[in-house]
């Protein structure tokens, strides 16, 4: 088998501040000198340290996410990337996302970020509207948002995606598509619009339990994620994920990776890596993870290794999110059984549902399907 | 009179957490007959679920040995008496067996409707009453207000003990009491064996072992005996009494309470209220006040893995060992597929055999709404009884229907005798009197639908009143109302296991009812569906449960892959719990949907 080449994430788990909706695995940066070059210093002992398969594979994709790696002085990310190539053969025009908060990045730092190789940002503008920025507990405002696109552009960054958020409390499907249309107005090569999903053990999900939280209906937001989805496709954004539209040729290559179940490997708090089947991840405290590779050199917390069915199961379910679905072919190629014999009648059901589209040798679900997604692929799961 | 002096057979009752097993304890700790070290509180509620629900489910007798400073030894026999309304045959059978009663009263609750219904028991079977007022260690207790109450019940407020189960106050003069107020037993021992079975339980090594008391006559180990009602004969195989622990014993005389294993297999062949008698020469007639035990409502049981239908025909088989008055059929329903109807003494009892089926043998179960038994007078002459509302037939064309009827006595602080009238009135209640025993305290009468009580009726009776106002009943006749079966349909569909039968009145507003209801528990599918009740072709309500709209998530990135999927197989795991019901996936609480009708 030829070994593809893989993406590499790198999780920086800082950020100014913690928005009202984020259950992701970042802390507020705790007020002590030292703690980012702390951090960036555990990181680069994990990329040096840490053992695996993966030494010596050839990397099509570097993604720094986070929390907030605009926070980290662009020094550290340089070294972080030199010694990601250390590591790898990193390949030549490979993508290099770093994520941006608006209120965090200033002309030097982009243009040394430049310089050391990223060459895709990817901003969290989340909404053009201030009293929304507010709401969600947003340290900037539309003004930053713009200001952070006009430097990156100065910097010289050809590649910039931005990220939207719809279906917000007391938002209209018209006020969701206005926002998606001032993010358009800046000229993204890519957009992810994402309807806001409350988690348990956030601020918002704290509202919602105490039913403050005005969320409009599943009606509402399906029709403001139609809405948005038309303002990207008039002004030539492809949508080709449920929550992701781009230029032609600029979709996210790393992120692709996942939705074809890839190999990649992670670093830093919290981060999972992924080999054919086995998935592993970081422990994600930035305190016991930092000590866990001062110790060990790495810093697993565990891992899960895929059944045959399972993994099958969720390449249909990641390949199911992406708009061109999968041909029935490359289904056979990975798993060496026809879909319809591995899934006898499946296809057919689903097909009566009214929630695939009719694309001969394909399986793809049509718009009604993308918003019933998981009706889609469930029939799929073990 | 009898030739055992020193024998004394008495029970407690009481309206329930009065303090009925605590006095029981305090009375075994107190005659040595169990140290304080080998107390487990409560030690005669011996099924979990009795302790855990702190009500008493069968019936135990205990004997004690007390020494009384001033008239010598005494053998002491109490016969614990279940707590709740369910069974009442059985605390009736319980109390035949006794000559006396120590009659519980809490010191700051005062008397209440299981107070007096027990009262009005055991005076019926001429025991002497010992009243007791418990708790008086509470700050709330006011024992003058209950000597007034006992007063007007027609008790002697001088005899009353004051008591404090929880401190020990009192239970001298208890034992006391009980050894010079309640009569020795009488009965002759040397005339032909009639002893009565007040209880029954399996053992699984010998078999049903039998709680008796020997009225006349004598009963040993390998003695051939008879069961009058069922005419089976045994040979008795054990013999004992207990202390608590099972003690045997060579012989059990006229007046004495025991227990014998005679080889019999199921607690059906030895009925709680038989006669036992010597095989030859027995007992011409048997005692009075048998009955078999008549099941009250019903409920369709059903695994909610169809595979598991010999494993709960299994399981309520052996159930059945322990349990006479479970009863149980095939039956099919179109929902539901193969499953029972049971028949129960109560919703109680139900209750209880469907916890002990999950917790004890790990099925899960669909129980539908439990129903009466309805009596179906068709034009064509023919009278059926109706378990299931599902097999009333509508169709053929029905003369009359006629449903079963409580007699329900209701005790309330004046203040509140409005709202409970309302709520009688509200349940068809038929009224028949009010009476004031003390200033602050009516007593009103009432006949009542007893599918109108079944389920929340209690539950209104306390929030209406404040917790204050208590019940209890006696099964009455039957009579005749103007009832219709509700259907409901789902997405077009008849669903058989949702019907129930209602007063013409209330069909509507519970049809309604139960609609929203389904709406709320059934979750959104892919496609709008109607739910729909009707009587005969009219439909009265209608609900529509939107189709889904939405169902997936936002995110999925390298880092969420594993969580979401997880979330995604969890979410197809539950979905096996359900019911297909045509197109419609139904969740199993659905089916109780009909208990939740409450307008």
């Amino acid at each position: 088998m030829v070994t593809e080449p893989i993406g590499v994430y790198v999780h920086m788990p800082y950020c100014p501040y913690k928005c009202h909706y984020c259950d992701f695995n970042a802390y507020r940066l705790p007020p002590r000198p030292g703690v980012l070059e702390e951090m960036a210093a555990g990181i680069a002992e994990e990329i040096l340290r840490a053992g695996g398969e993966d030494r010596g594979r050839e990397v099509r994709s570097i993604y720094f996410g986070g929390g907030t790696p605009s926070l980290f002085p662009p020094e550290a990310i340089a070294r972080l990337i030199a010694l990601l190539h250390g590591r790898y053969h990193v390949r030549r025009g490979a993508e290099v996302t770093l994520e941006c908060n608006p209120g965090t990045v200033d002309l030097p730092a982009l243009r040394a970020l430049r310089r050391s190789g990223v060459n895709r940002i990817s901003l969290g503008a989340q909404s053009f509207s201030r009293e929304t920025l507010e709401r969600l507990g947003r340290g900037h405002g539309p003004d930053d948002t713009r200001r952070a696109v006009e430097l990156a552009r100065q910097a010289g960054f050809q590649n910039l995606s931005l990220d939207v958020i719809y279906g917000l409390p007391g938002q209209t499907p018209q006020e969701a598509r206005r926002d998606a249309e001032e993010a358009i107005a800046l000229s993204p090569e890519h957009l992810s619009a994402y309807a806001l999903e409350v988690e348990d053990g956030t601020y918002f999900g704290v509202l919602r339990r105490r039913g403050e939280l005005p969320l409009p209906s599943d009606d509402d937001v399906v029709a403001a994620g139609e809405a948005v989805r038309a303002a990207c496709e008039t002004a030539g954004l492809e949508p080709y994920e449920i929550s992701n539209f781009a230029r032609p040729g600029r979709r996210s290559r790393h992120n692709l990776l996942y939705w074809h179940q890839g190999d990649y490997r992670g670093f830093g708090p919290g981060a999972h890596s992924h080999f054919s089947g086995r998935r592993r991840w970081n422990i994600a405290g930035p305190g016991p993870y930092l000590r866990a590779v001062a110790e060990l050199g790495d810093a697993v917390a565990g891992e899960e290794v895929l059944s045959e069915e399972g993994r099958r199961g969720e390449w249909i379910y990641l390949r199911l999110r992406l708009r061109e679905g999968f041909s029935l072919q490359a289904f056979h190629r990975r798993f060496g059984v026809p879909l319809d014999v591995a899934y006898p009648g499946v296809r057919r059901a689903l097909d009566g549902q009214g929630l695939l589209e009719r694309v001969p040798g394909r399986v793809q679900a049509n718009e009604r399907g993308r918003w019933l997604l998981h009706r889609v692929a469930e029939p799929f799961l073990p | 009179m009898g030739d055992r002096k020193d024998l004394r057979n008495f029970c407690i009752i009481a309206h329930i957490d009065h303090g009925k097993s605590t006095l029981a304890d305090r009375l075994l700790e107190a005659t040595g007959t169990l140290q304080a070290r080998e107390m487990q509180s409560q030690v005669l509620d011996s099924m979990d679920l009795e302790r855990e629900r702190g009500i008493t489910i069968k019936a135990q007798a205990v004997r004690l040995r007390y020494r009384s400073e001033l008239q010598g030894e005494f053998v002491l026999n109490l016969i614990d008496t279940p707590g709740h309304v369910d069974f009442s045959y059985e605390v009736s059978r319980s109390l035949a067996a006794c000559e006396g009663a120590l009659l519980v009263i809490d010191a700051a609750q005062g008397v209440e409707a299981q107070t007096l219904a027990n009262l009005y028991l055991a005076l019926e079977h001429d025991l002497e009453i010992i009243p007791v007022i418990n708790k008086i260690d509470l700050p709330q207790a006011d024992p003058e207000r209950v000597r007034q109450e006992l007063l007007q019940i027609g008790l002697d407020p001088e005899t009353a003990i004051a008591a404090s189960a929880k401190d020990g106050t009192g239970i001298p003069e208890i034992l006391e009491a009980v050894v010079e107020r309640v009569p020795p037993p009488g009965g002759d021992s040397e005339g032909p064996l009639k002893a009565l079975i007040f209880d029954s339980h399996f053992d699984a090594y010998r078999g049903v072992v039998c709680h008796i008391r020997v009225v006349d006559g004598r009963v040993r180990p390998g003695q051939r005996i008879r069961l009058m009602a069922t005419g089976a004969a045994y040979e008795v195989t054990d013999l004992g009494v207990f202390r608590p622990q099972p003690t045997p014993v060579e012989e059990l005389a006229a007046g004495e309470v025991g227990y014998f294993a005679a080889g019999i297999k199921v607690v059906r062949d030895a009925r709680v209220g038989d006669t036992v008698t010597t095989a030859e020469r027995g007992a011409a007639e048997p005692l009075a006040g048998y009955r078999p035990a008549v099941p009250m409502v019903f409920a369709g049981l059903y695994p909610s893995e169809p595979s598991h239908y010999d494993l709960l025909r299994e399981a309520l088989e052996r159930l059945q060992l322990n349990d006479g008055a479970l009863s149980f059929e095939p039956e099919t329903s179109g929902a539901l597929g193969f499953g029972f109807r049971c028949g129960f003494l109560g919703l109680l009892h139900l209750e209880i055999v469907q916890e002990r089926l999950e917790r004890e043998y790990d099925i899960d179960l669909v129980v539908t709404a439990p129903s009466v038994v309805y009596t179906v007078h068709y034009l064509d002459g023919r009278v059926e009884r109706i378990e299931n509302p599902a097999a009333l037939e509508m169709g053929r064309g029905v003369d009359r229907i006629e449903e079963p009827y409580v007699d329900a006595t209701l005790i309330t602080p004046t203040s509140f005798v409005g709202p409970v009238m309302e709520l009688c009135q509200e349940r068809r209640g038929i009224f028949r009197t009010i009476e004031y025993p003390s200033p602050e305290r009516a007593v009103l009468s009432y006949e009542l639908p007893l599918g109108e009580i079944m389920y929340d009726f209690f539950d209104q009776l306390k929030s209406r009143t404040r917790g204050y106002a208590s019940l209890d009943y006696q099964l009455g006749g039957d009579r005749e109302g103007d009832l219709v079966r509700v259907d409901l349909l789902l997405n077009g569909e008849l669903v058989d296991a949702l019907s129930f039968i209602v007063h013409e009145s209330r069909a509507q507003s519970q049809g309604r009812a139960v609609c929203e209801k389904l709406r709320e528990v059934i979750p959104r599918q892919l496609f709008d569906v109607p739910i729909q009740a009707a009587v005969g072709g009219k439909v009265l309500a209608r609900e529509t449960i939107r189709a889904l709209r939405k169902d997936v998530l936002a995110k999925c990135y390298g880092g969420d892959i594993t969580r979401k999927r997880k979330l995604l197989e969890k979410q197809k795991e539950g979905k096996k719990r359900m019911r297909r019901l045509g197109q419609v996936e139904v969740p199993q609480e659905a089916f109780m949907a009909v208990l939740r009708r409450g307008d």
